[in-house]
């Protein structure tokens, strides 16, 4: 046990806790608390990729989109249940995940963010021409796979799940021998490849859990909504909203996404009422907080503080 | 104001737009409007959610949103009288943005968050994402401004729609094929003058694509007809050349031209047919020449290109809140905006006439299971033509009546061009104002 408290682990083991039985127990708006976990989720896959590798994605929208139609496709022509057709939907990511490296992997910067803006683009159009998927009309989820009585929580526990388990799954992967050279990675690129750090492998494995975890995220959204078309899912409005969590909340780090995420909901909520303000405030912010805080919001506590609420520091001994 | 209309409706200056659009909309775009009931203490709150498209490509669509509202303050100030208990009525007004996502959001947050008791959706989309939501949680929906056969198309087929016969949304517009029905009864009084060839060109796009089906959209029609296509194909949405088109037509001498499209593309393609000397006898595009302001952007060059009409103040009908005809309805809104009428006045008016008689006609407009069998029984005369659910094929989508006409440079009054009917179809009561011309005719 002492051990345990000496690791670091107690703090964010209990955050996590605490947090995930106020979710549970608490009188809260359920799909609000949905939609939250499932885009803290996306954005903490993301980072992995962007904040750690370096890899800036303009495209994981494409997995949000897959995911949802993989869910759809699943429960309607062969009646496996919701629940599992989200492993489903994994699976197809990973699969299509691997095909756009091989097209991706030997682009570098801005080419690599444009590549994979391109090939979500395409999968937009092409879901959207595909008359099997409903094309542009979209597809709804066959009624007799869900039971009305429980839905709204059903899909409020896969959120809460795929949270907890992205997050955990993240931190602990940042302890481990993968996340040193993640975030050998992160601090310098050159300098990982130099001690013999595999980047380009490293960049891969964080590609597909990145494209796994949106493609989660998606499913569990859109059989939230039980209807899914090609504008919708593939919306680069997903890309975006991720992009602008993780960089105000603060690039690489498992912290940066979660502040970032109360930020974006929290000025959505705030001006749920009052229309373009929402807006205007969001662009303020991501104008803003690079400007002042470089690092993001947490980068900046950080570096004042030296706090870690996900400990994943290594320092010599 | 004219001004800012072009500039929505043409996304080439939509920067521009954007910038008025605030300063215009200020920041009120979503709000809640409420009407205490007189005896407030003992009254229950009625709640009632409404989605519009109140920015984005589809704003031109939510344009009467806050004068509906102000006509909905004459009706409920005071609270609403229904089974002998008054009722104080809490209107939540949620902005779609023109998006499907946040159509899905706001409607279903409407549901589990807000707990309402109807929502109406003068926004379609708010149906189309939100319809599958709207029977697991039981609210009705009512919506409008969405072709009928496309939105049971989007959700499914008309099981699905309409819940095996139990529906909770319900739809009033007509359809695609009442679209090429009337265009191709308009054409015909001229058509002996023309040689049948017959151009088409799409943009790609949801509910062009329903109308560019070849077994259910126009091209169906058109074969049906024995019209000659000389086909342009589908265009992406932020095509501006239509070099290209304009050729295919000239060349296949395509004399009737049609399609569907926005008004930004008809007024690229109708520079470029001027430059590359295509000149067509008759030009009916549906989308485009919907919205006045649509026309205004071709400048002196809109006289004669017709389309169907969904709504004008020519409408012979009244609305069953106000008593005011469509005349009088238009006319209030000209003098209240200072604009042209708009087509989506009357459905936005139409769309709350439903509503509000659902809830009376309801009894206890608290019980959902009973507004949605009012609005199952519903059968009313409203502004923009009978609403009548009783007797559908399909459970919860009914047709409203559909003529066509050509727009005519105006000649008298402030606005530029005038819509007038010339064809009525089978909806009897329309009259038609003047015989269809030719282009060559009219210039």
């Amino acid at each position: 046990m002492s051990t345990f408290l000496r690791s670091g682990l107690a703090l964010p083991a209990l955050g996590l806790a605490v947090v995930a039985a106020a979710l549970i127990l608490l009188p809260i708006d359920r799909r609000l608390a949905m939609e939250v976990l499932l885009v803290l989720a996306m954005a903490q896959g993301w980072n992995l990729l962007c904040g750690y590798t370096g890899l800036l994605s303009f495209g994981h929208h494409a997995f949000v989109g897959l995911g949802a139609y993989v869910l759809f496709m699943t429960v309607n022509t062969t009646g496996l249940s919701p629940a599992w057709s989200i492993l489903a939907a994994a699976l197809v990511a990973l699969v299509v995940g691997l095909g756009m490296w091989a097209l991706l992997r030997k682009l570098r910067g801005p080419y690599f963010s444009i590549g994979i803006w391109v090939l979500a683009d395409s999968l937009r159009l092409l879901f959207a021409q595909w008359e099997w998927v409903g094309s542009s009309r979209g597809i709804v989820l066959n009624p007799m796979s869900i039971d009305a009585s429980t839905f709204a929580d059903t899909v409020f526990y896969l959120a809460l799940g795929l949270a907890l388990v992205t997050v955990l799954g993240v931190f602990a992967l940042l302890r481990s021998r993968t996340g040193l050279a993640l975030m050998a990675i992160r601090d310098n690129e050159a300098g990982a490849a130099s001690v013999g750090i595999a980047v380009a492998r490293n960049q891969l494995a964080a590609f597909l859990i990145s494209a796994v975890v949106c493609a989660a995220a998606g499913a569990i959204y859109y059989l939230s909504v039980l209807y899914v078309d090609p504008s919708g899912a593939f919306d680069i409005d997903w890309q975006i909203r991720v992009l602008f969590i993780v960089i105000v909340g603060g690039l690489g780090s498992i912290e940066g996404p979660i502040i970032g995420i109360v930020i974006y909901f929290g000025l959505r909520e705030l001006f749920r009422d009052a229309g373009d303000l929402f807006l205007i405030f969001q662009g303020l912010t991501a104008f803003l907080v690079p400007l002042i805080m470089p690092g993001g919001i947490w980068g900046l506590i950080q570096s004042r503080t030296g706090w870690q609420l996900f400990p994943t520091r290594r320092i010599a001994q | 104001m004219t001004e800012t209309k072009h500039a929505a409706i043409a996304p080439a200056t939509s920067r521009r737009s954007i910038l008025k659009g605030f300063a215009a909309a200020g920041i009120a775009t979503a709000f809640t409007l409420r009407f205490p009931a007189v005896h407030g203490q003992e009254a229950s709150t009625l709640k009632i959610g409404w989605v519009a498209a109140l920015s984005g490509p589809g704003a031109l669509f939510g344009e009467a949103t806050d004068f509906v509202k102000a006509q909905l303050e004459a009706r409920f100030g005071g609270g609403i009288e229904i089974g002998g208990k008054t009722y104080s009525v809490e209107v939540l007004v949620r902005d779609s943005q023109s998006s499907v996502n946040v159509a899905a959001q706001v409607t279903t947050e409407l549901m589990t968050r807000d707990k309402v008791d109807l929502i109406v959706a003068s926004e379609a989309l708010a149906s189309v994402a939100g319809g599958q939501m709207a029977v697991i949680n039981r609210t009705p929906i009512i919506s409008t401004l969405f072709p009928s056969d496309a939105m049971i198309g989007v959700r499914g087929g008309p099981e699905a729609y309409s819940n095996n016969g139990t529906p909770w949304t319900f739809h009033f517009l007509f359809d695609t094929a009442d679209v090429g029905a009337a265009y191709m009864g308009m054409w015909e009084p001229v058509r002996s003058r023309l040689n049948d060839t017959v151009g088409t060109f799409y943009v790609d796009q949801p509910a062009a694509q329903g109308f560019a089906h070849p077994e259910f959209g126009l091209p169906a029609f058109l074969n049906q007809a024995g019209y000659t296509s000389v086909e342009g194909g589908m265009f992406k949405v932020e095509t501006d050349d239509f070099s290209n088109q304009v050729a295919t037509f000239r060349d296949g001498d395509a004399q009737i031209l049609t399609g569907f499209m926005f008004a930004n593309h008809f007024a690229s393609f109708w520079r470029g047919a001027a430059q590359g000397n295509y000149k067509p006898e008759i030009v009916t595009i549906a989308g485009a020449f919907l919205f006045p302001g649509g026309i205004d952007a071709l400048g002196d060059r809109g006289d004669g290109v017709s389309t169907e009409i969904w709504w004008s103040p020519k409408t012979p009908f009244a609305s069953s809140l106000t008593g005011q005809t469509a005349g009088a309805l238009a006319a209030e809104w000209e003098t209240t905006t200072g604009t042209q009428w708009t087509p989506v006045l009357g459905y936005t008016h139409a769309i709350w006439e439903v509503a509000i008689q659902a809830l009376v006609a309801s009894g206890d407009p608290k019980d959902r299971e009973a507004v949605r069998s009012a609005l199952a029984a519903t059968k009313l005369e409203t502004i923009v033509g009978p609403v009548d659910f009783t007797d559908t094929p399909v459970p919860g989508i009914t047709k409203t009546p559909l003529v066509a006409g050509q727009w005519r440079k105006a000649k008298s009054g402030p606005y530029n061009y005038d819509l007038v009917v010339t064809y009525n179809g089978t909806s009897a009561p329309f009259v038609v104002d003047d015989e269809f011309k030719l282009l060559s005719d009219l210039s």
